[in-house]
């Protein structure tokens, strides 16, 4: 599967990873603390002195030019060493949006600051009454005088309270025929008079995403990306990058050893829960289940490499992605009993005690938090809809 | 062990693989098969032979075409789409192989160009017990006296022993395990036959001092032999894509055009996340199926990548059987109808040197050997050099 070029490029990032990612931030991470803002920026900026910190992007807007195979290896290298994930809304989703259908204004003003982390993006797509029937969403935008005055309201916003930049989609054709239709794709300054962000504490009891209301904001007409109503298109775009990304293999491999490696300390009955043969048949299923997996994310690499479409094989990797990794996660809390119960201690008091806590901790919030990766991103029922149409077609 | 190239690369493989698919469509349908099966029509033997296919996985020195048996998973999944009746799997998959493999030079050089030209059908008489524990737990002894070997023992459910000419005999030795060849004819040896779920024969054989020749050296351990079957666990893994495939499709078919309330099935919702559970389940099973065509980097890995397709099966192939069949109503329960006979052949698969939880922990083996087979597996295979 892998190529000699392949091998000499993997062991370039990882003598590289060895080199400059900073002890602390792998260290948080084999811990799952929570990262904090500024732990991800500087990592990103690390990233990018190196001029990886938006491995999707072609050579000529500022991207290292890998191909996909080069990606796989970057990010399984990434999680392996323990590096923080990269912020996806920038490099991974608006960013494609601005340099394939933004303008020369747009590619010069924005690409950079992605790259370099200037601005921290968010994504203002939900509403409360448009959730997994996204196009019906209501917020309006109506160009007046040079600029779209944009009133309506965002939700589960994940990190705005960090973002100084919104991508939104927002409505500005109410008579098109298709509620798709009529639909805009607008970039907005998180900073602008109108705009408010309310946190929304979350299942895991933390605080990750928002609403995000938006009263008479003006947003300069220049902001619009492409063309007015066919924001749709590149909503499509961007949603394909993010469901990819949402496999999240690397990390579903890496919480199996994990659960491994605590089976070893914790108790199921008179023996080790690593002793237990109905506890080994179901991390052994749980492990061929994640393989095949991972063996089809490569054949689906090995298609766009080759130029071809990947089909419905790229939303079968979000689907499965998400439920194996509440699996695990879900026999790791299992596992672990009594110990699976104590919050992450920095909700309760302050980050002192989070650096002392040992890798055993914080479960219970992993497992929270990814039942929402079968919702965000499409939800799994709304993926199967679309897999559906273009096996079954009916 | 060692592990002998192929001849045939992969690109030959495919396009032989497309043949056998083009032929099975042309020559070999639903209704031949169910007659062959039935017993009121010709099977297909001389034609496959004629085909060549017997001769693929043997070396060019026995008249073969130069392949190996790793080879022969690129032909599986059109032969299990195709329902095949013969005995293919007994005599070309794992009897060609065990002679290849334990078999002396002057035993291949008799054996094996007989098999190629399709003269001499074979039939392996391995494990005991009733369940599976793999070649642990051998009752069947090898005596060996003036006149020769002698062998004694029964051996239940051998597929195709009444219809070969030769049997492999597995047999405990003074020295450990040998394999044995045994004529079907041969004195002593009583065959109570019995029709199996893929419409296949096999029988119960009780042998009292049956005359045998020795496979090779003999003094296997059973570890070893259960190692050099991985080739043929990898041809019943993808035999099960090839089922799953065809299940799939006409699962699709049928939502696309048999109406109800007014409207195809598949219009319903219910049936359409159905549907792409079934898919999602056969992409991993051809994930896994394709790891193990064609002959592996090291024999670890084939094993390993040979286990996982062997056990994913029971999850998938046989949970989308189980789909199949209850999206086709009545006719997913019907004789008449394919559906239930791919059912059958998967069971079959399922059951046939050993099934998805025996494999799994074997492969697992954990926590004896820390990290677990499985992710030795992953690390080796995903960082091979091309």
């Amino acid at each position: 599967m892998f190529t000699k070029a392949d091998t000499e490029f993997r062991n370039m990032v990882q003598s590289f990873l060895a080199r400059e990612l900073p002890a602390d931030l792998a260290e948080k991470t084999r811990r799952q603390v929570h990262l904090e803002r500024e732990d991800i920026v500087r990592w990103h900026r690390i990233l990018h002195q190196k001029g990886w910190s938006a491995p999707l992007w072609p050579r000529e807007f500022g991207g290292p030019g890998w191909t996909t195979t080069e990606r796989f290896i970057f990010d399984q290298e990434c999680a392996e060493a323990g590096a923080p994930a990269l912020e996806p809304n920038g490099t991974k989703m608006v960013g494609p949006v601005i340099y394939t259908f933004g303008s020369d204004a747009q590619k010069k003003r924005y690409l950079p600051r992605i790259l370099s982390m200037q601005d921290w993006w968010c994504q203002g797509f939900s509403e409360p009454d448009a959730g997994s029937d996204l196009a019906s969403l209501k917020t309006s935008a109506e160009l007046r005088n040079g600029k779209f005055i944009v009133n309506g309201q965002k939700t589960w916003t994940t990190q705005a309270h960090f973002a100084n930049m919104m991508y939104c989609l927002v409505r500005t054709d109410r008579e098109a025929p298709k509620p798709q239709a009529g639909i805009s794709f607008l970039l907005i300054d998180m900073a602008s008079p109108g705009v408010t962000v309310r946190p929304i504490m979350t299942i895991d009891g933390a605080h990750n995403v928002n609403e995000v209301f938006l009263e008479n904001v003006e947003v300069p007409a220049e902001n619009l990306v492409g063309e007015l109503n066919k924001g749709w298109t590149y909503a499509k775009l961007l949603l394909n990058l993010e469901r990819t990304s949402i496999a999240q293999i690397t990390k579903s491999k890496i919480a199996l050893a994990r659960l491994r490696s605590m089976a070893e300390t914790c108790r199921a009955g008179t023996g080790m829960a690593a002793m237990d043969a109905g506890f080994g048949d179901r991390v052994a299923w749980l492990e061929l289940d994640l393989i095949a997996l991972e063996k089809t994310n490569l054949r689906v690499l090995a298609a766009e490499n080759a130029g071809r479409d990947p089909g419905p094989e790229a939303s079968v990797l979000k689907i499965r992605g998400s439920e194996l990794q509440q699996d695990i996660l879900e026999l790791t809390c299992e596992v672990l009993g009594p110990r699976a119960l104590p919050l992450e201690p920095h909700h309760a008091s302050g980050n002192a005690a989070a650096s002392a806590r040992d890798a055993t901790a914080a479960s219970n919030e992993r497992y929270l938090y990814s039942l929402a990766t079968s919702i965000y991103g499409g939800s799994n029922e709304v993926l199967r809809n679309l897999i559906a149409k273009s096996v079954v077609g009916v | 062990m060692t592990i002998t190239n192929s001849m045939l690369d992969h690109a030959d493989l495919e396009a032989i693989a497309q043949n056998v698919a083009d032929w099975t469509h042309r020559h070999y349908d639903f209704a031949r098969r169910q007659a062959v099966v039935r017993g009121n029509g010709a099977g297909c033997w001389a034609e496959i032979v004629g085909l060549g296919w017997p001769a693929l996985p043997i070396a060019e020195r026995y008249g073969g075409l130069g392949g190996t048996t790793w080879d022969l998973a690129f032909i599986a999944p059109p032969l299990g789409r195709a329902l095949l009746a013969e005995p293919f799997f007994s005599t070309v998959v794992l009897g060609a192989h065990l002679v290849d493999r334990f078999g002396s030079d002057d035993q291949k050089a008799r054996l094996l160009p007989q098999v190629a030209a399709g003269k001499l059908k074979l039939a392996f008489a391995g494990s005991e017990a009733p369940g599976w524990a793999g070649f642990t737990d051998i009752a069947c002894r090898a005596e060996v006296g003036p006149d020769g070997i002698r062998l004694t023992g029964q051996k239940p459910v051998v597929h195709d022993a009444d219809t070969c000419d030769l049997l492999i005999v597995i047999a405990t030795e003074a020295t450990g395990l040998a394999l044995h060849l045994v004529d079907r004819r041969a004195q002593g040896l009583a065959m109570t036959s019995a029709r199996l779920l893929d419409g296949s024969n096999a029988a119960d054989l009780r042998l009292v001092a049956v005359p045998a020749e020795r496979l090779g050296d003999g003094a296997l351990d059973p570890a070893t032999l259960e190692a050099a079957l991985a080739p043929c666990l990898a041809y019943l893994g993808n035999e099960a894509l090839g089922i799953a495939d065809a299940l799939f499709t006409l699962t699709v078919e049928h939502l696309r055009t048999r109406r109800q309330f007014g409207r195809p099935l598949g219009a319903n919702q219910a049936l359409q996340h159905r549907t792409v559970d079934m898919l999602i389940q056969l992409e991993c099973l051809r994930s896994l199926a394709l790891e193990c065509r064609g002959v592996p980097v090291t024999p670890q890995i084939g094993l390993a990548a040979a286990r996982a397709c062997k056990a994913h099966l029971a999850r998938s192939a046989l949970w989308i059987a189980r789909q199949a069949v209850q999206l086709h109503g009545g006719m997913g329960v019907s004789d008449d109808m394919p559906i239930g006979h791919y059912f059958r052949r998967l069971l079959t698969i399922d059951a046939t040197l050993g099934n998805a939880r025996y494999h799994l922990r074997r492969l697992s083996a954990w926590p004896e050997d820390g990290r677990g087979a499985l992710s030795t597996f992953v690390q080796e295979a995903t960082s091979v050099v091309a």
